[in-house]
């Protein structure tokens, strides 16, 4: 039986939470009247996901996962699911290349370009499938440079928070 | 956590691919003919110097495209994003207008057979 302590499973929790929260603030600001790129988003669900990543792989993917299902359930409609679906597993298999290949030659801004990069090109591929043309093409190199700065500024962001919620939360324990 | 020497070098490196897929629609560039428009799994041909209003509905919404002096944009939209609305006119080649809602893709292509033309003509 795996072990699920009440410390591990009130992180989980809590880090679903905030992606579902940061999802649900993105969904109000109407971003794309500033930037004309169809789709674009910063995800700054991500930085939950991330933020586990390194404390464990499994539960930064069910933080993954639990965030793409209730926040379809929440606020999506039927087709957005498919795309949240596909570019959390791309992105979340990006990252994961992208650690085991650099390891500790990068911090969380590498980790988080790599991720929104290929959140990115998930959701290509799943709109090229659903409008039936393999010209999604033409429009991958905005999504390219759209997924790097979005990464940029979450993996800055986690930078500056990582190593001060953790050292929060160790104050507490305490 | 500091940034590191390969967080620039991913940066870099996706930056890098971009350019590429960028450039890469410019080698083959001639005149801009066409806007085809993608629904219901159809794909249509529109000529883009007649001037014309096309109404489409799909997936239970209806969108007013016009087609006007070579360029294309969406003019109304039932929707609740009106991303497709927002992105404007398009008369480059390889220029597309989204609707995900509606499932269509309104795209300007360069006709194939313009470019057999000018070759042996």
């Amino acid at each position: 039986m795996m072990r699920f302590p009440a410390k591990v499973m009130t992180q989980t929790a809590l880090c679903t939470a905030v992606a579902l929260i940061f999802s649900y603030i993105e969904s109000l600001v109407p971003l794309n009247s500033f930037i004309p790129i169809p789709g674009f988003r910063i995800g700054l669900a991500n930085i939950a996901v991330l933020y586990l990543f390194y404390e464990s792989k499994l539960r930064a993917f069910l933080v993954m996962l639990m965030k793409v299902f209730l926040s379809a359930f929440l606020f999506g409609t039927g087709i957005s699911f498919w795309f949240a679906l596909s570019g959390g597993i791309f992105s979340f298999l990006a990252m994961m290349l992208a650690s085991l290949v650099f390891k500790d030659k990068i911090s969380y801004i590498g980790l988080s370009v790599s991720g929104a990069v290929f959140h990115n090109i998930g959701q290509l591929l799943v709109s090229s499938i659903v409008i039936g043309v393999g010209t999604a093409y033409t429009y991958a190199p905005f999504l390219i440079v759209a997924g790097v700065f979005s990464g940029i500024l979450c993996g800055f962001l986690l930078n500056l928070l990582a190593d001060r919620i953790k050292g929060a939360i160790k104050k507490i324990e305490h | 956590m500091k940034i590191k020497y390969f967080d620039f070098m991913i940066i870099v490196f996706f930056c890098f691919v971009s350019a590429l897929l960028w450039g890469a629609k410019f080698i083959a560039k001639t005149e801009p003919t066409s806007a085809v428009i993608y629904y219901n799994q159809e794909k249509y041909t529109y000529d883009l110097n007649e001037n014309q209003v096309l109404s489409i509905d799909s997936s239970g919404i209806h969108l007013t495209v016009r087609i006007e002096q070579g360029r294309v944009c969406v003019e109304e939209a039932w929707c609740p994003d009106q991303t497709c609305k927002k992105t404007g006119w398009i008369d480059k080649a390889g220029e597309c207008i989204v609707c995900i809602p509606a499932g269509i893709l309104i795209e300007i292509q360069q006709e194939k057979e313009a470019e057999y033309d000018a070759l042996s003509g």
